[in-house]
């Protein structure tokens, strides 16, 4: 069965189609490449998700629970995280304090002695021992990004939502983050992740959908749906198919 | 021990110390006016800690503080002087009202999302005037006459009036900052950090945010009305011009702010600081110059001390004690003045003083005599956000 089953969700600012019709599943245990060009609908649909604001129509079944209306707080207990294309940490908070605080909420409750301690699991777990303790201004984008993951792998989720972890980022940042996303992966966590970065989402993902204005226009294995005429027209540019095939 | 059960320990032994102050008066020979000092000082430690649970943990700028007490302090006065019920059932019905009106505010402002920023602050700040507007035009409340609020009686076990009514400031006082404290390190309280830095953030982590804002409200407000009510008491004469003004929640973001609103003690110390120099000020016949002499060293210490100066205090704890400890002593032995109060007002200043010296010189400073001083440490939100391990 699959962990999560999205049926027709749209999703308009005003004016702006920002989501017209999407349906899409993600099989428990895999890591699902959600692409497409900017304006596409990526962001929108992991705010719809996440429940960052509600949908205007279609249908979110998480694990068996329609989570459309929910409050983003009641999806994240039920085991939905998500983190920010731009980094945006507790700025009051240490690193440590920002995991914390994220393992004290999350899925279930826990007080401040226990969430301190499971802190430095998700500290060592992304390499942020050594700056657990810094204010986080003095925090490198890399680290920034990292610990957007460990808070919310803190919260113990059994999906994750990835916006744009590798944006920004520097080659050598780019191979440490997929081997981070992996080892996420086989903790058994289930994984979208929004990317630009094609080399990237071609070789994690088990399989990739498309995106274009709102709508679904591919699924299937990286190799077949990057090839695909569809795929090369909306998202690489017809100039550029000779490339992408 | 742990560090919470200590802290409890020490509030039980303040207020065992403060509670019987009035019984040592004569062996002790200080002279009354210091327990209506004490009780001023109840009073605004305890608006002041009220008003940081909202605004101080949440981030949300609140100007209700105003309508919160008014509300405690005309529940007291109607019941007790319209209605002839007793002081002590009227008290706990002055918070409930002033509690009730908190959460029926949060109904309203929390409810939609773009009130937030200065149309949350602006909208606090009219809830006051509709409130004092309703007094004003009901003759069952006020009716523009004003109560007359003399000669309450209070129960006997509580001492003669004035050790009454200070006992129950007293008591007010001390449960608020201990729900203050309580909070700071609770779930709740790391809930509200979270929503202050970025609320949208918390909600997807797991933070039940309307609901947290929403205690967090009620609290301040009960908490507020609570002491607006015993405060009815020493008022004698209530009317809407003195009680809805815009003093109580102009005083409660000065004594915050010179605190610091990110820690339980900042408002504490702020109100302690606030308090004795406007009294000493007074006293000195300075009355008119006082709010140009407070709110001057506001303006200094915002922009010098922006985390408040208790984060500053604990970081530089040494100096404290000895600026603090040394002055009072100092003073005490030159017999400079025969007031107490006026001794502990020099060591708070020049206490203060020392804070301002910027962090970077300090370090400078603290090389210069070849030692480390915990005040070299960067300003990390550790020192901001949370006591104890």
């Amino acid at each position: 069965m699959s962990i999560l089953q999205v049926t027709s969700v749209g999703k308009r600012f005003g004016g702006v189609v920002a989501v017209d019709e999407i349906s899409l599943q993600v099989e428990r245990g895999e890591i699902l490449g959600l692409v497409g060009p900017n304006g596409s609908g990526k962001s929108t649909l992991i705010n719809l998700l996440s429940g960052f604001y509600p949908a205007d129509k279609g249908l979110v079944i998480f694990d068996g629970n329609d989570v459309g209306e929910l409050a983003a707080h009641r999806i994240a207990a039920l085991g939905i995280a998500r983190t920010f294309q731009i980094p945006r940490p507790f700025h009051t908070m240490t690193p440590r304090e920002n995991i914390a605080v994220s393992y004290m909420f999350g899925r279930s409750p826990h007080n401040l002695v226990e969430a301190r301690a499971a802190a430095e699991e998700w500290l060592a777990f992304t390499g942020l021992a050594s700056v657990a303790d810094v204010g986080v201004d003095q925090l490198t984008l890399h680290q920034l990004k990292f610990l957007e993951l460990a808070r919310a792998l803190a919260t113990h989720p059994t999906l994750l939502l990835l916006d744009e972890v590798l944006a920004g980022l520097n080659p050598t940042e780019i191979n440490q983050s997929m081997e981070m996303i992996r080892r996420i992966n086989d903790r058994g966590i289930t994984l979208v992740i929004v990317e630009h970065v094609i080399r990237a989402i071609t070789a994690l993902s088990s399989r990739i959908v498309v995106l274009d204005q709102g709508r679904v226009v591919a699924t299937g294995e990286p190799r077949e749906v990057m090839s695909d005429p569809a795929v090369v027209a909306a998202y690489l540019g017809t100039k550029r198919r000779d490339a992408a095939s | 021990m742990s560090a919470r059960v200590r802290a409890l320990v020490g509030f039980a032994a303040v207020a065992l110390i403060l509670g019987f102050a009035p019984n040592m008066q004569e062996s002790l020979e200080f002279p009354r006016f210091y327990l209506i000092f004490l009780f001023t000082m109840f009073f605004w430690i305890a608006q002041a800690s009220s008003w940081n649970i909202l605004t101080g943990y949440s981030g949300y700028f609140s100007f209700g503080q105003g309508a919160f007490y008014g509300v405690g302090v005309y529940t007291v006065g109607v019941l007790v002087v319209k209605q002839g019920w007793s002081f002590m059932t009227a008290l706990p019905v002055a918070g409930l009202l002033a509690g009730l009106t908190g959460l029926f505010l949060g109904l309203v402002v929390f409810r939609v999302r773009r009130l937030t920023g200065e149309i949350f602050a602006l909208t606090t700040l009219a809830i006051a005037f509709v409130l004092a507007s309703v007094a004003r035009l009901s003759p069952s409340i006020d009716g523009g006459t004003g109560i007359f609020m003399t000669g309450t009686p209070l129960p006997g076990f509580l001492g003669e009036f004035t050790t009454a009514a200070y006992r129950l400031t007293l008591a007010i006082t001390l449960i608020t900052v201990v729900v203050a404290y309580l909070i700071h390190d609770s779930r709740l309280g790391w809930g509200l950090f979270a929503i202050r830095d970025d609320e949208p953030v918390a909600e997807g982590l797991g933070v039940p945010t309307f609901r947290y804002k929403m205690v967090a409200l009620g609290a301040n407000a009960l908490l507020a009305g609570l002491m607006g009510g015993v405060w009815a008491l020493q008022l004698g004469f209530v009317t809407v011009d003195d009680v809805f003004n815009i003093r109580v929640p102009l005083f409660v973001i000065l004594m915050s702010v010179l605190g610091g609103m990110q820690h339980w003690m900042g408002p504490v110390i702020g109100a302690v600081i606030i308090t004795t120099l406007t009294d000493r000020l007074n006293s000195a016949g300075l009355t008119d110059v006082n709010q140009i002499i407070i709110g001057g060293m506001l303006v200094v210490l915002a922009l010098a001390v922006r985390e408040g100066v208790y984060v500053r205090m604990r970081r530089r704890w040494v100096t404290t004690a000895v600026s603090f400890f040394g002055v009072l002593g100092l003073a005490r032995l030159l017999d400079l003045n025969d007031s107490l109060i006026s001794d502990f007002a020099y060591a708070m200043v020049a206490t203060v003083v020392m804070m301002l010296v910027p962090d970077r010189v300090w370090a400078r400073f603290g090389e210069l005599f070849g030692r480390s001083h915990p005040a070299e440490e960067p300003i990390g939100a550790e020192d901001l956000t949370r006591t104890g391990p």
